[in-house]
């Protein structure tokens, strides 16, 4: 898959992916028959094997597969996969690295998670507790608890950010890869969350896990370069997939509100409802065009950190926004499980906070206009 | 003034935005002395890009390559700038 979006080739593929999407993406094996589809490849350069389909065909894939299923957490777990694990090892990965993580990750075999967020470190850098202390024989011991670690239970390698020296966070911090195997890892159990239902969240405990100096990615002292890479890259498509999903909320919101009627007229005869229902395309118009000018931004190689913030900060808005009216839509059937509502507002609130909260977007958004 | 002199002159320009209380030389330890941190960094990579017309890959964003003025400067020499 090298076509670009606008290809004939590519909207064959995408058919396919949705068919998949509908059939399959529920099963237990969805990670490897996804994959199988082309689905985890789509991003990575044909050099290291992948599609090189490049950033705005990944995200359309993303979008297809939450609106086909109504589901959030299965293409919230994949993008977690792609941006923030397997990105940065196609990016700063050796060739030994390369070739002992790539093939396997994009056929769904391997789950990579990142392990950045601690209990009390929160997105401050310099707090990080986790530390890595290297050996005589030039192997680390990595020593420290992580969480809200994203595929943690299911994840089959970790890149976990350490801090190899004191100080300043652009200097102390390395990054290593460390498999599930690992003698002193261990996972903790799921951690509950009232959003993103499937994309399941754990803690990681590192007791002396001992690594070799091959672990490190992107050299000691390069954990910095590696968590800005991930974190420019997460931030501008983690939110892909909400666009599916306002899409599809959007389509059943439409045909509530022509079938069901209040006082003799069907509720889309009022002028209160289609005001909703309007500004609701507006909030989903403006975060499909945010992402997709963003996703092709990025595949021209401009893609800067200031607009992966903006990207994140202005769809989770406007996701947010979207799910308050579609709400009043609703009215009280907003809060019955089967049409989906709460929990796409439960998705809206998570959206501020995974992958850098909406306050710290704001921040480096500020940073760069110099303020 | 030659085109090095400008690019020396963007970057000076670049870390006092960040850092406007310090009176800065080519060669003070900005990163030891945390004069900058991981946030008014990114603002220095983006105002170099903007004021420079180029991109910064991440793997660049190295502690060597920023740690003083004179680091900034020949580390953007070194990509043909």
């Amino acid at each position: 898959m090298t076509s670009t979006v606008d290809s004939g080739e590519y909207a064959s593929w995408l058919d396919g992916l949705r068919a998949w999407a509908r059939r399959d993406a529920d099963r237990p094996d969805a990670w490897r028959t996804g994959a199988a589809q082309g689905l985890l490849s789509l991003p990575v350069p044909e050099v290291l094997g992948g599609g090189g389909a490049g950033y705005e065909a990944t995200c359309k894939a993303m979008e297809t597969i939450a609106e086909e299923t109504g589901e959030s957490g299965l293409p919230f777990a994949m993008s977690a996969h792609l941006w923030a694990c397997q990105e940065p090892i196609a990016e700063f990965g050796s060739r030994q690295q390369h070739s002992a993580y790539i093939s396997a990750m994009m056929s769904g075999e391997l789950i990579g998670a990142f392990a950045a967020t601690e209990y009390d470190a929160g997105s401050d850098l310099l707090s990080l507790r986790t530390a890595a202390k290297r050996g005589t024989d030039g192997s680390w011991c990595l020593t420290g608890v992580k969480t809200f670690v994203t595929n943690g239970p299911v994840a089959g390698l970790f890149l976990i950010l350490t801090r190899t020296a004191e100080g300043s966070a652009l200097a102390g911090l390395s990054a290593f890869l460390v498999p599930r195997s690992s003698s002193g890892l261990k996972i903790g159990v799921d951690i509950e969350k009232s959003a993103l239902p499937g994309a399941r969240l754990s803690t990681l405990h590192l007791d002396n896990v001992v690594v070799p100096a091959e672990a490190c990615l992107g050299g000691p002292g390069g954990g910095f370069a590696v968590l800005m890479h991930a974190m420019r890259v997460e931030r501008a498509f983690i939110l892909a997939p909400t666009v599916g999903l306002m899409a599809r909320a959007l389509h059943q919101a439409i045909s509530h509100v022509k079938s069901r009627n209040q006082g003799g007229s069907p509720l889309a005869a009022y002028d209160t409802i289609r005001e909703r229902i309007v500004r609701m395309h507006l909030n989903l118009t403006i975060a499909r065009e945010t992402i997709y000018a963003t996703a092709r931004r990025a595949d021209d190689g401009a893609l800067d950190h200031t607009r992966s913030s903006q990207t994140k900060l202005l769809v989770s808005r406007e996701f947010g926004a979207f799910c308050a009216d579609l709400a009043d839509v609703y009215g009280g059937y907003a809060l019955l499980p089967e049409t989906g509502v709460a929990q796409l507002a439960a998705d809206s609130v998570a959206s501020r906070y995974y992958s850098g909260t909406s306050d710290m977007q704001i921040k480096i958004i500020a940073e760069g206009l110099g303020l | 003034m030659t085109e090095q002199d400008a690019v020396l002159t963007v970057v000076r320009s670049a870390v006092q935005a960040v850092a406007p209380a310090i009176e800065l030389t080519d060669d003070l330890p900005l990163i030891r002395e945390r004069i900058i941190d991981s946030l008014s960094l990114l603002q220095v990579v983006a105002t170099l890009e903007r004021d420079l017309g180029l991109h910064i890959r991440d793997r660049d964003i190295q502690p060597s390559n920023f740690e003083t003025i004179r680091a900034i400067r020949a580390f953007l020499a070194s990509k043909d700038c």
